[in-house]
């Protein structure tokens, strides 16, 4: 029975066209030795079975991956009586490389250029013709989708077993020639049915596998040893000369739309990485951000969630009392369990609208700008701009911020991007942040939340430019970032990655801050005979011993010390203590109240920035001490930054008392 | 024309298809395909800057991985040398 082989780049239609060729008639299998799928099928045509064997999608028939290999193995040793190669039509110029690979091979081709209709609409227009003279093989248009072109292919694939295979056209250059030839020379009745040319050709690219197969004849060696000692790059070179002939065609037998013309891409790009005003653009679109999350998720969807939790907290009271439920009992579920967690939870609108515009900003292409623009000033710092991007994912959640800077190979700079990760303000944060914004700062939300952020991003550039100087010097390597084409955010993926981000919140509330409030709960209650939540409690006394630590800082209250304590467990548990410890059964406006109370706005603000600056939580301790392999780093990302924080809410407090404030 | 990429990604501050094919001549998905050639010979290096999360993300409230990666390509010191030549 005849062999029909199917190869193409992956979404290429090859599977489309492999289907339309066997219908029903075809099995699954793997290829020996691999985990790559076989597909085979039979193939009926003026009364002759033709076997086809759908071979695994791939850009080129190298020895880069399985997928390759399985190909290439299969065009070489399997004998298919014909290859019919699948090319796209809408991306023909990188299609036309795997079908000069296949010129090299000697093998019989036939070209099914598909997804015509699709070239069509985007006004590719094709010279078949022409294309299939210069390539030197039939060509058969086709629109596998719609079982266009099928009986032709078919047809053509079949008078193409009968007929020599085509000649490689394409043009070396002299000293690639003059290689090939030599090879060829020293190969001669040695090439086992392989085409000596294709051997040549990748013995000069250097594919270890073919090398290996030759390796051992005396001759061959020698030359293999001559080759390499010439300071010329084989495989650049040709690789290189298979792209010339490629573009030669194209410039030949294809016409493209004008792709030159000045996009709307390049226009928006023109503005937003300038060196002068892409920053303050950056800093504008996020400010913008802040102050529509306030206005959405404060302003419009505030409330809700504030009074979905007090009502649960009626009718769960009523409950209690109804069945006699005993105090302790209440006083859990009301103060501790929805005082605490709920205290969490009436944030959820507010986050949730700031990462559906951070969504929005990242979907349509903007985040790679700000990144580019903020390379610049990365490097000025002596930092590696991919530091930026770590800090970026910093943003969402200091750990995968820290796994981030494995991207980084230097040392040095990974050190550096992992060290003032925990400056990003991350997604826990914010609630502590609108806590106190909505109790002194309530006009000017945005700003304050703002501010914060980029208090955190200049604590990180001024620490990282320290340790670049101290502890770890060394230059940092170059690299370019991808600007891609804007795009019109996809509401599907913002939504999803918005809904991802409240889920696992909302799953935090419900674990590590469940667990936080019942264990502060408990220390509330105890010794026995104690006014809950009060000084003399066990919590009391812990806050009180600690509490001394920060009264320079102006908040040196047991409370607020308890607080920030509870805030290395999760940064959220800081907000849940204080809606345990000042408002007990009420969260929301009532905490807000109650923080108006034991703050004044000068201290709000010192407690915020400690708040951003302090300790990084538990897990993002964790992963500094995994990522570095490291108990001294982790001992120091606990405690650096906090000597930071402490420093900072230090001079802002004595400072703002000076001034009178 | 790999050459000329090269050199392109070696002194351009940012990719982009779009520039390096009208520099060049050549269509935007030529670019690609040869900026993926060089890659796989090993003259340019491929980093997607975002996590892996192999390890899991443990416990952190925001603690998913779902960042548009930034691509970013950094020529090799094979490549600078054939830049070097």
């Amino acid at each position: 029975m005849r062999t029909i082989a199917l190869v193409g780049n992956p979404n290429s239609g090859k599977t489309t066209l492999f289907n339309a060729l066997t219908g029903s008639n075809q099995h699954v299998g793997n290829w020996p030795g691999v985990t790559v799928e076989k597909k085979e099928g039979k193939l009926r045509f003026n009364d002759q079975l033709y076997n086809v064997v759908d071979l695994p999608g791939t850009y080129s028939l190298g020895a880069y991956s399985e997928d390759e290999i399985v190909a290439r193995d299969f065009i070489i040793q399997g004998n298919p009586d014909v290859v019919i190669n699948v090319v796209d039509a809408t991306n023909i110029e990188r299609n036309l490389y795997l079908t000069t690979q296949l010129l090299e091979m000697g093998t019989k081709i036939v070209i099914a250029l598909n997804m015509m209709d699709e070239a069509k609409l985007k006004k590719i227009d094709i010279n078949l013709n022409d294309l299939s003279k210069q390539l030197g093989i039939p060509i058969i248009s086709t629109v596998a989708s719609k079982r266009k072109g099928i009986n032709e292919l078919i047809e053509k694939a079949v008078d193409t077993i009968n007929e020599d295979a085509p000649v490689n056209k394409i043009s070396y250059g002299e000293e690639i020639h003059k290689e090939i030839e030599e090879l060829k020379k020293l190969l001669e009745g040695r090439t086992e049915g392989y085409s000596s040319d294709w051997i040549a050709i990748k013995i000069l690219e250097g594919d270890e596998e073919v090398i290996n197969h030759v390796k051992g004849r005396n001759h061959v060696n020698e030359r293999l040893i001559a080759i390499k000692d010439k300071s010329v790059d084989w495989e650049l070179e040709i690789v290189n000369k298979r792209y010339d002939f490629i573009n030669n065609i194209i410039e030949k037998s294809v016409k493209k739309p004008d792709e030159t013309v000045v996009t709307l891409t390049d226009k928006i790009d023109k503005a937003v990485t300038n060196k002068y005003l892409g920053i303050p653009i950056f800093a504008l679109i996020m400010y913008m951000i802040f102050q529509l999350t306030f206005v959405i998720g404060q302003d419009l969807l505030g409330g809700i969630v504030e009074s979905w939790i007090e009502s649960l907290a009626v009718i769960v009271s009523s409950f209690l009392y109804a069945v006699n439920s005993p105090d302790w009992l209440i006083s859990f579920l009301i103060e501790g369990i929805i005082g605490g967690v709920g205290a969490v939870l009436v944030f959820v609108p507010l986050i949730m609208t700031l990462y559906f515009f951070l969504g929005i900003l990242e979907d349509t292409g903007y985040m790679a700008r700000a990144a580019y623009v903020m390379d610049g000033v990365m490097r000025a710092l002596g930092l590696h701009g991919k530091t930026f991007i770590s800090m970026i994912v910093g943003f969402g959640c200091n750990v995968p911020g820290i796994m981030a800077t494995r991207t980084l190979e230097n040392k040095k700079d990974r050190m550096i991007a992992l060290l003032i990760n925990p400056f990003m303000s991350c997604g826990a944060r914010i609630p502590i942040y609108l806590v106190f914004i909505a109790a002194f700062f309530e006009s000017n939300g945005g700003l304050v939340l703002f501010s914060l952020y980029l208090l955190g991003i200049l604590i990180a550039l001024i620490m990282g430019k320290l340790f670049s100087k101290t502890l770890f010097k060394g230059e940092s390597s170059h690299f370019i970032m991808e600007l891609p084409p804007y795009r019109l955010p996809s509401m599907r993926s913002v939504l999803r990655d918005m809904w991802d981000k409240v889920w696992d919140f909302l799953k935090r509330a419900g674990t590590v801050i469940f667990a936080v409030v019942t264990l502060l709960w408990i220390l509330s209650r105890f010794p026995l005979g104690v006014v809950p939540y009060s000084q003399e409690s066990i919590l009391g006394k812990i806050g009180s011993i600690i509490a001394p630590i920060f009264a320079p800082a102006g908040f040196g209250t047991w409370q607020a010390s308890v607080s920030l304590f509870a805030g290395i467990a999760a940064k959220e548990a800081v907000v849940a203590v204080l809606g345990m410890v000042y408002a007990g059964s009420s969260e929301g406006a009532a905490l807000i109240s109650a923080v108006q109370g034991a703050f004044t706005p000068l201290t709000a603000i010192s407690f915020m920035v400690m708040t951003l600056l302090y300790t990084p939580c538990a897990a993002t301790i964790a992963t500094v001490k995994q990522e570095t392999k490291s108990n001294k780093w982790a001992v120091f990302i606990a405690i650096y930054p906090f000597i930071i924080g402490w420093i900072l809410s230090v001079i802002i407090y004595q400072i703002g008392s000076l001034l009178g404030f | 024309m790999l050459k000329e990429i090269l050199k392109e990604l070696y002194t351009s501050k940012t990719y982009s298809k779009s520039s390096i094919g009208k520099s060049l001549n050549i269509s935007e998905n030529m670019v690609e395909d040869m900026v993926f050639q060089l890659i796989r010979m090993g003259y340019v290096e491929e980093d997607m800057g975002s996590p892996t999360c192999e390890s899991k993300c443990r416990g952190c409230t925001v603690s998913n991985c779902n960042v548009t990666p930034i691509r970013m390509l950094s020529v090799t010191e094979k490549g600078k040398k054939v830049l070097n030549k």
